[in-house]
């Protein structure tokens, strides 16, 4: 599986001492020495996490960071900076809903540890968007077939307690699924075009 | 021929009168005769003093002779009168006796006689006249006398009446002299400064009621004494001299005096005459003296306060600046080497491998050849160094890191959030962090006594502790004790911790708070530690103070109040910035 990783920071030491310390981690990391190529790097690349740097010439930070959860959401975003004021702190945290703080000088084990739990995160996130997905394509099926065939979602049990299965035939079952398939995938469509 | 005097005669007979002529005009006598009584007084009225004697006769018609000798008596009491009379009547001359009759003749006449009568008359006349002169110059003279004597007396009353007017005067003068007398004097007790006259052997002469007042006595006890010895007496102790005069203290009442003398000189001769001298009351002045110069030692004290947290603010600020400069590169620094440490890992493993696989595989010659150049190159020698090398310049990366940290901590930016703690808990997390450096060398005393939850930052106070903390370990060099004491009085808590080190030199202490100042080997301390601890204590509004014996120890004392209300507003401000 592949893990992306954008690390930005004006300082190429920086990058470069973090991609050395990340060496063992099995990430493909991008790097961007600005918050503008950080964007331009994130619309044609997919990546999980970011690490930025708080005092960058042009765009600083935490201004790159609320970007970024303005237009990648799920992307989880790390601040490292070499300024330990509560005050930036608060502001980063506030604005771009870091995950994570980190203070220059970084302790690599620390870093390393944020990134696997960030990694996780997204990776759970994700998981939970998939997940929440099926459950609402599910859903619809369901809600189709309920149209076409009232009662068929309705569940029968007979005396002794087991459930009774509508009569129908494999081959009916499965030529209804296609049906209902276009069909929401027709909807779909049009809530995308709405 | 001078007559020898002038005879009236009267008698209705002119033959009496012609023989009485006969009878004194040949005698040199003048003779007038009047026919009766009233004649003879028209005679007198004329004749006047010039009649001396008068012969009357008794019996005549209209005015007898007893009737005329009244009148004559009445009207010139001094005119002898002479009867005449032919009847020796015993009434007649009584009458006459009566009437003051000089002599009573009987008739017929006797020349003689009458002559006789006559100048006894005469005789009695010019007695009575010679009398009567004399009575009149006595008079005359008493009279010149008495007017003298009135002159004499007026001369007198004169000089009597111009010597009390100047009396008068003198004694009008005298009261404007009592009165400006009086006046002065009061004049000079209604000044508080005490003023005393003295002559040149210093016996006072005058004095002012401040003096009579000062010394408890009156003007007359005062008078005559010694002023040294009165002052002496009265426990007036000499101070400092001034231009304007020497300063005298009064240890009973506390009071300060100027004593000022000044030369009393005639104002004629220029020839000094004594001293005056005053005592000006300065207790005020002083007060109010004492207490500017303590106020001016306070403001330098928290001018010097005030420099120095302005010097710590603006080192923080610096710090703020350049922390984020620094820190980029420490940060790559450390990652590298610790990465660093990784890779040689992996490298030494595989020369480890690579070295038994040469030792298998290689001919004697190239073995030998590596051998060589493994002596030449030091490779034993700097293999085994490079996790030495690398822990050392990471333990240096470190302490730059620490630094900085320390550094920041003066800025004010950085101050994180103050809330109510207690002390208590606050000493014992600093403990459990730096007990590790302590417990091999110290026991630690715990004294604990009762301080309330007060407001403050508690990782700052925690951060001070654990600095005084390590200080007390650093300061023992084999086994000492640790006191750590709390209790709280007038309004403040208070922290003291106390070693049994090796104290701290006099002339350190008053430095040890100054960023940078260490007196640690090189790599032990930062020389922060302590300024920063002040820091924090000032931004409580706290106290740090410490006191300490070369060889037996130190005490540090922090005093916190335990109302802080500026703490309470930045609470507030970082609560709004939290929302």
């Amino acid at each position: 599986m592949n893990h992306g990783i954008l690390l930005v920071d004006d300082e190429p030491n920086v990058i470069s001492a973090l991609e050395r310390a990340l060496l063992d981690e099995p990430y493909t990391i991008y790097s961007a020495e600005s918050g503008e190529k950080g964007l331009e790097l994130l619309s044609r690349t997919k990546v999980k996490v970011i690490v930025s740097d708080e005092r960058m010439p042009g765009m600083g930070g935490a201004e790159f960071l609320s970007r970024v959860k303005e237009l990648h959401p799920p992307v989880v975003r790390i601040m490292l900076t070499g300024q330990a004021s509560v005050e930036s702190t608060m502001k980063a945290v506030n604005k771009g809903e870091i995950y994570r703080f980190l203070i220059k000088p970084w302790d690599d084990t620390e870093l390393i540890l944020s990134l696997r739990s960030a990694v996780e995160k997204y990776d759970m996130e994700e998981e939970n968007r998939r997940l929440l997905r099926t459950v609402k394509r599910q859903s619809q099926e369901i809600k189709m077939l309920e149209k076409r065939f009232p009662g068929i979602s309705a569940m029968h049990k007979d005396d002794s307690g087991t459930f009774v299965l509508p009569d129908i035939s494999d081959d009916e079952v499965e030529k209804i699924i296609a049906e209902c398939c276009e069909e929401s995938q027709g909807e779909a469509e049009e809530n995308a075009q709405k | 021929m001078q007559p020898s005097g002038t005879v009236l005669v009267v008698d209705d007979s002119p033959l009496i009168c012609k023989t009485v002529c006969q009878v004194f005009e040949p005698s040199g006598y003048n003779v007038l005769a009047a026919m009766g009584g009233k004649e003879a007084l028209q005679i007198l009225a004329d004749q006047g003093e010039r009649v001396d004697v008068v012969i009357t006769d008794v019996i005549m018609p209209a005015i007898d002779g007893v009737e005329l000798l009244g009148k004559i008596h009445e009207l010139y009491p001094d005119l002898p009168v002479i009867l005449m009379t032919a009847y020796s009547n015993i009434d007649i001359v009584i009458t006459a006796i009566k009437r003051r009759a000089f002599d009573l003749i009987l008739k017929p006449v006797d020349a003689t006689l009458l002559q006789q009568a006559v100048e006894k008359a005469l005789k009695q006349r010019n007695l009575l006249h010679l009398e009567k002169n004399y009575l009149e110059t006595l008079k005359q003279t008493v009279q010149a006398k008495t007017r003298e004597l009135h002159l004499k007396m007026t001369e007198l009353e004169e000089a009597r009446t111009t010597q009390v007017v100047e009396h008068e005067e003198l004694k009008i003068l005298f009261h404007k002299v009592q009165d400006i007398k009086d006046e002065w004097e009061r004049t000079m007790d209604c000044i508080g400064d005490m003023v005393l006259l003295v002559d040149p052997v210093g016996k006072i002469r005058r004095c002012n009621q401040a003096l009579r007042l000062f010394v408890g006595k009156g003007y007359m006890e005062i008078l005559g004494t010694e002023w040294k010895e009165l002052f002496l007496n009265h426990s007036l102790t000499c101070g400092t001299t001034f231009t304007s005069g020497t300063e005298l203290h009064h240890l009973p009442s506390g009071r300060w005096f100027i004593f000022t003398e000044y030369p009393f000189t005639d104002r004629t001769e220029n020839k000094t005459r004594g001293t005056v001298i005053t005592l000006h009351d300065t207790t005020e002045l002083k007060i109010t003296m004492d207490a500017l110069g303590n106020a001016y030692k306070e403001l330098q004290t928290s001018q010097a306060q005030v420099l120095h947290s302005e010097k710590m603010a603006s080192i923080g600020q610096l710090a703020a600046g350049v922390a984020h400069e620094i820190n980029n590169p420490i940060g790559f620094v450390s990652s590298n080497l610790g990465t660093l440490g990784k890779y040689l890992e992996r490298l030494t493993g595989f020369m480890a491998s690579q070295e038994r696989i040469v030792e298998h595989a290689a001919t004697p010659e190239a073995r030998q050849e590596l051998a060589a150049l493994r002596r030449e190159l030091k490779i034993d020698r700097i293999v085994p160094d490079l996790d030495k090398l690398i822990s050392e310049s990471l333990d240096g990366a470190n302490r730059v890191r620490k630094i900085v940290k320390d550094l920041n901590s003066f800025s004010r930016v950085d101050q994180g959030n103050s809330e109510v703690a207690d002390l208590v808990e606050c000493l014992e997390s600093a403990v459990t962090i730096v007990w590790n450096e302590l417990k091999y060398k110290a026991t630690l005393n715990r004294n604990y006594g009762n301080i309330p939850p007060l407001n403050c930052y508690p990782q700052q106070l925690n951060q001070v502790f654990m600095n005084l903390l390590v200080n007390a370990g650093h300061s023992i060099e084999n086994q000492g004790l640790i006191t750590i004491t709390t209790w709280s009085d007038n309004g403040t808590a208070n922290v003291s911790i106390a070693d049994t080190g090796s104290g701290i030199a006099p002339e350190h202490l008053t430095r040890i708070f100054e960023p940078f100042f260490t007196t640690k080997e090189a790599g032990k301390g930062t020389g922060l530690g302590l300024s920063v601890s002040y820091d924090i204590i000032k931004k409580h509004h706290g106290d740090i103070t410490v006191e300490s014996t070369v060889g037996a120890g130190t005490t540090f004392t922090v005093r916190l109040p335990l109302e802080n209300p500026e703490l309470e507003n930045g609470r507030e401000e970082a609560r709004e910035e939290m929302i």
